[in-house]
């Protein structure tokens, strides 16, 4: 915390003392004073659901999506031989360039930013399950199998459960990708969101707006982290130290 | 017909063969133990039945029924894997329900069986923990009541206690063969430990090369091997050639034969003994001792060749490195193979 002030007071400081161009980064203050006018204006909350609508809906389908390919890729091996190379490619092609693809394909409202936000996210949380699914203990779903479980049976109870480590790595790559999908999307055809808000007031060369758009995503992201931490807490409870830590503190307790 | 059958049995990797030709029966009720050193083919044999490896040729029969090519789960058979695979997502609990829930069981049921499991394997107390939180021990201690809890109609063990430590490896072997006779079940333990082999089997198949070179009961195995290398891998006897043997003794042995001794049956004294055509007498020098705990073996050397000796600790006769001693063998305690 100390830290963070500590930072913000160098910031103005050195604005003030314009040891640089402020122009470039614009002064703490400034950015505080545009967030509360942000915020008063009714703007911020509406742009900031509008990003935050497409890139959560982005996030969702593209984990989706992600999951369910890799467990299908990953289950049928000779399938997986065959589309793995050409899914490779396509992740090489770089997702700025095919933007106005996307946005002349689904218009300018919401559909092309989710859809870009999406695509994004499939590719980790895809490339994360594949690379769960293949590092599955094969004596586990042997076990399964010997104990009466069906293919399905035994993709739902045993191989989704303990792919979870690499699945949850996708998709908090994914959370990232997801946001700079949306705005990507904004920031090249858009009429509202923080994209959009990001290249409207660096044209008018208002920095102080541009700042506190990203000092709001840095929070977002932050809040995201944190809420991603409780998830996989939750869904990885099982695994070793964790659990061996709350065992040992409620012993020391 | 037995109660299990493996009839010729026969498994290609391309032009590699893993299992020759084998065959085998298990009785209703037997502890039977496959033997053999690591890639002799006993863990595939063991998948085979279960259904986890196709065989190339060959039959499979369980209770009366031809099961070669039936699909694993259909099978009704348990295993217990070397490192446990019990799964890490689910509690103590949950993993031996796990097999009764797969039945589409109810509710209560599942809860009565697990429960009734969990004191089986003196877990109580422990059902709510993950594998990640328990001992090897205990682990392979769920492993065996996730396997028992669904009154498999076989229990295959695929060398169980290997990973876990000599202490614990002992008190699981007798829970595992208390188990065993409690349940009336059938099982089939692979090891490639003989003295794991000897105390907990009714029968011990010994393997070598995908193929069974000798079945029997620990005492048969011990007392009759087939051939010199059932005799090298169950029992630690001394092994000659029938022409280092000849010069030993003075009597003539075919040169390709093998003459195979155990080494308790040959006496030891630090004074020689009376002439007797029974025995082949020898004078030698202690090499080296190594202390068994209730045995001591003694390794001599003799005119160039190094017997063992194995001798009761009883704290009387102790014999010294450097030492001469004398020993002898009664001729009708050698195996002779060609």
């Amino acid at each position: 915390m100390i830290l963070i002030v500590a930072f913000f007071a160098f910031w103005e400081w050195s604005a003030e003392a314009k040891l640089y161009n402020p122009l470039f980064t614009s002064y703490p203050s400034e950015i505080f004073r545009d967030l509360i006018e942000f915020y008063v204006s009714g703007d911020l909350i509406k742009h900031a659901s509008i990003t935050l609508k497409e890139a959560f809906l982005g996030l969702f389908y593209g984990s989706l999506a992600g999951i369910i390919a890799g467990l299908i890729l990953g289950q049928f091996k000779s399938l997986g031989k065959i589309l793995l190379p050409i899914i490779t490619a396509i992740h090489g092609i770089p997702q700025l360039t095919l933007a106005p693809v996307y946005i002349l394909w689904f218009g300018l409202g919401i559909a092309s930013k989710v859809f870009l936000a999406a695509l994004m996210v499939f590719f980790h949380v895809f490339f994360s399950t594949y690379a769960g699914i293949q590092n599955v203990d094969k004596k586990l779903i042997e076990s399964a199998n010997l104990l009466g479980a069906g293919k399905v049976q035994t993709l739902i109870h045993v191989v989704l459960p303990t792919s979870m480590p690499f699945i949850l790595s996708g998709v908090r790559v994914g959370v990232g990708s997801s946001l700079v999908g949306a705005i990507i999307g904004e920031y090249i055809g858009a009429s509202a969101g923080f994209g959009w808000m990001i290249a409207y007031a660096s044209s008018y060369f208002n920095i102080a707006r541009v700042m506190a758009c990203i000092l709001i995503l840095l929070i977002v992201g932050i809040f995201l982290n944190f809420f991603l931490d409780k998830v996989e807490e939750y869904l990885l409870r099982w695994r070793g130290r964790e659990n061996l830590v709350i065992e040992n503190s409620k012993k020391i307790s | 017909m037995s109660y299990i059958v493996f009839q010729d049995i026969e498994k290609y990797y391309g032009e590699n063969y893993i299992l020759k030709k084998s065959n085998l029966s298990v009785e209703k009720g037997e502890f039977a133990t496959l033997l053999g050193a690591s890639g002799c083919g006993k863990s595939t044999l063991l998948r085979c039945l279960a259904g986890l490896e196709k065989v190339t040729n060959g039959k499979i029969f369980l209770d009366g029924k031809e099961i070669t090519n039936i699909n694993p789960r259909a099978r009704n058979v348990g295993m217990i894997f070397q490192q446990y695979s019990l799964f890490p997502n689910l509690n103590v609990y949950k993993n031996i329900a796990f097999g009764l829930k797969m039945k589409k069981m109810e509710k209560d049921t599942i809860h009565q069986h697990v429960k009734e499991a969990i004191k089986m394997v003196d877990l109580v107390g422990k059902e709510k923990q993950y594998p990640s939180q328990l001992s090897g021990g205990e682990q392979q201690r769920v492993a065996l009541a996730r396997c028992i809890v669904t009154r498999p109609k076989v229990l295959l063990l695929d060398e169980p206690l290997s990973a876990i430590d000599a202490k614990l490896r002992k008190s699981l072997q007798s829970r595992i063969k208390e188990l065993h006779k409690e349940l009336g079940m059938t099982s089939i333990f692979v090891t490639h430990d003989q003295d794991e082999a000897m105390t907990m089997s009714d029968t011990i198949h010994l393997m070598r090369n995908g193929v069974i070179e000798q079945s029997g009961n620990p005492f048969e195995l011990y007392n009759s091997p087939k051939n010199s290398f059932a005799a090298e891998f169950i029992g630690n006897y001394n092994i000659f050639s029938g022409k280092d043997f000849s010069k030993l003794t003075g009597e003539k042995y075919k040169d390709k034969s093998d003459i195979v001794i155990r080494p308790e049956l040959i006496e030891i004294s630090n004074t020689s003994y009376p002439a007797d055509e029974k025995y082949y007498d020898f004078f030698g020098t202690i090499k080296n001792i190594i202390p068994q705990g209730n045995i001591i073996r003694y390794s001599v050397k003799s005119n160039n060749n190094l017997i063992n000796i194995d001798v009761l600790n009883n704290e009387k006769d102790f014999y010294k490195i450097g030492q001469e001693v004398f020993f002898r063998i009664n001729k009708k305690s050698l195996l002779i193979y060609k």
